[in-house]
């Protein structure tokens, strides 16, 4: 008998009430949190290629004995990484990508090979609603200081000082950005104990942008507005996409060194495409690169997310302020949107302004679905791609401008 | 304790100056494609205008149909699921963007996006 009641000391049940520290409800709760975030990826199809290896990743790591995460390693600001070698479990080595910044740019670099320019390149104004639909971040950052200035959501923690709430506020606003990669990748750096509630947020607000935005665009807009049909793009020579990723690393790269990482492999996986010369390590890049830096992505920072880290009203206060970051960007985009369509005389449709907020391609499809809507003839989506890719360059330049402030 | 207006008034200077470094920065981009628009075709943009003139110019009718019958053979083989051995494209012309191609254009951009 013994043996048995060894066994069954050994095991993860008995464990989960034993175990010091952490409330056994709370475990609960996180594997339930868990499965209804497997339940979202699977049924409803929320980006499921991410959400489906975070959901896991927390199934995982909230299992007590488990052992694949030890969260504790990563924290304090001296991260003995000899220790994580020796002592860390299958996640913690995997994070180490996440730690050190790895994947956001290497998922980058994949995004780069998979994107086209040209929308971009053949109507340069576009660049501008890439930027207007950033003001969510901003705004939200700010938002995120007044919370934290009135001591509502224990913003920076116990005893924080200004920079803190200033890290934890950047983290949170990054998420208007609405780009996983660039999320994760300023929350690493910033706030590593907010990273899984900012990835859940961010990725579930990117699959729900076919529900957040159109009620915004339409509340903003006119249905004369909504009709503009906008003239041809011009055909864009090859050696201008050739050239393109190389300028626009020089220009950002020298004004914003800590968006380096992050423009400078989105660059170089553009370059890889457009220059044609090297299908093979464009296509490894864009294919079997990023989907195997998915799963160690989604995995880990799943497994970031603990009771402890993840059980807190913040988490809740992240989700909400990341739903005002996606609406205020959606909102800053499609009101440039319409201050461009009053200055150009009507030329521009305000709806492409929403694309401005990164989300590629769903966004700039959200854009062609409501102009079809009003006009069924209407063929928004080439131009709405123009702002959406701008908004990818706009949410990075956003990351490096908050990394070069605060990190 | 931090001091609320203090760091309020912190954030709000922080937040002017990222909203206004991305506008920079982004419209520093734009010129520099604008530019680069302007060298990239200096030399070739005339030719090109030419050529577009010309072709407007030229009658449609010139060109080899072989290859549009042969698209439009095998479209109709594909929808009737037959070999295209059984009928033969008699005559065909452009309708001028009617709702079928409009039908068609949609469903070809539902598809792919």
């Amino acid at each position: 008998m013994s043996g048995f009641a060894n066994f069954f000391a050994s095991t993860g049940i008995a464990n989960m009430f034993a175990a010091e520290g952490v409330v056994w409800w709370k475990t609960v709760l996180m594997l339930v949190i868990a499965c209804v975030l497997l339940y979202l990826a699977i049924v409803k199809k929320f980006e499921p290629l991410l959400l489906l290896p975070i959901a896991f990743g927390m199934l995982l790591a909230n299992l007590p004995l488990g052992n694949v995460m030890h969260p504790e390693l990563f924290l304090g600001n001296s991260i003995d990484y000899g220790k994580v070698l020796k002592e860390g479990g299958l996640l913690d080595i995997l994070y180490l990508g996440v730690k050190l910044g790895i994947y956001p740019p290497l998922i980058f670099l994949g995004i780069g090979c998979m994107t086209d320019f040209a929308p971009l390149i053949s109507n340069p104004k576009s660049i501008l609603l890439g930027a207007a639909a950033q003001i969510g971040v901003f705004i939200t950052f700010l938002g995120a200081i007044l919370l934290g200035a009135y001591g509502i959501g224990g913003f920076g923690g116990e005893g924080a000082t200004a920079l803190d709430i200033f890290k934890e506020a950047a983290s949170i606003g990054i998420i208007g950005g609405a780009d996983g990669p660039t999320a994760i990748y300023v929350t690493k750096t910033l706030a590593p104990h907010l990273l899984s509630a900012i990835a859940v947020a961010a990725y579930s607000y990117m699959a729900l942008v076919p529900i957040i935005q159109p009620p915004i665009m339409k509340a903003l807009t006119t249905k004369e507005e909504r009709m503009i049909v906008m003239e041809t793009l011009r055909p864009v020579t090859q050696k201008e996409k050739i050239i393109f990723p190389i300028v626009v690393t020089l220009v950002v790269v020298l004004l914003i060194p800590d968006a380096a990482p992050l423009v400078g492999m989105l660059m170089l996986g553009n370059l890889m495409k457009e220059s044609g010369v090297v299908e093979r390590i464009s296509k490894a890049a864009q294919n079997e690169l990023m989907n195997i830096i998915t799963i160690f992505l989604g995995l880990t920072v799943g497994a970031t997310a603990t009771a402890d880290t993840f059980l807190t009203p913040k988490t809740i206060l992240i989700i909400c302020l990341g739903l005002l970051a996606f609406s205020v960007s959606t909102a800053g985009g499609v009101i440039f949107g319409k201050i461009m369509c009053k200055l150009t005389g009507g030329k521009v449709n305000p709806l492409i302004g929403s694309a401005g907020v990164s989300a590629v391609p769903m966004a700039a499809r959200v854009s062609q679905t409501v102009g079809q809507k009003e006009n069924p003839s209407n063929f928004l989506l080439m131009h709405a791609m123009g702002p959406n890719v701008a908004g990818v360059i706009g949410s990075a330049v956003a990351a490096g401008v908050f990394l070069a402030l605060f990190k | 304790m931090l001091d609320k207006n203090e760091l309020i008034m912190e954030g709000l200077a922080y937040t002017v100056m990222g909203i206004a470094i991305v506008f920079m920065i982004l419209v520093i981009i734009m010129l520099v494609i604008k530019a680069m628009a302007l060298f990239s075709s200096d030399n070739s943009d005339k030719g090109k205008k030419e050529e577009a003139v010309k072709a407007q110019e030229a009658p449609a009718e010139k060109k080899d149909n072989n290859a549009i019958i042969a698209i439009i053979t095998a479209a109709i083989a594909a929808i009737l699921g037959k070999s295209a051995t059984g009928f033969r494209i008699r005559s065909y012309r452009k309708i001028q963007d009617g709702e079928w191609n409009k039908a068609g254009r949609r469903e070809v951009l539902d598809n792919r996006i």
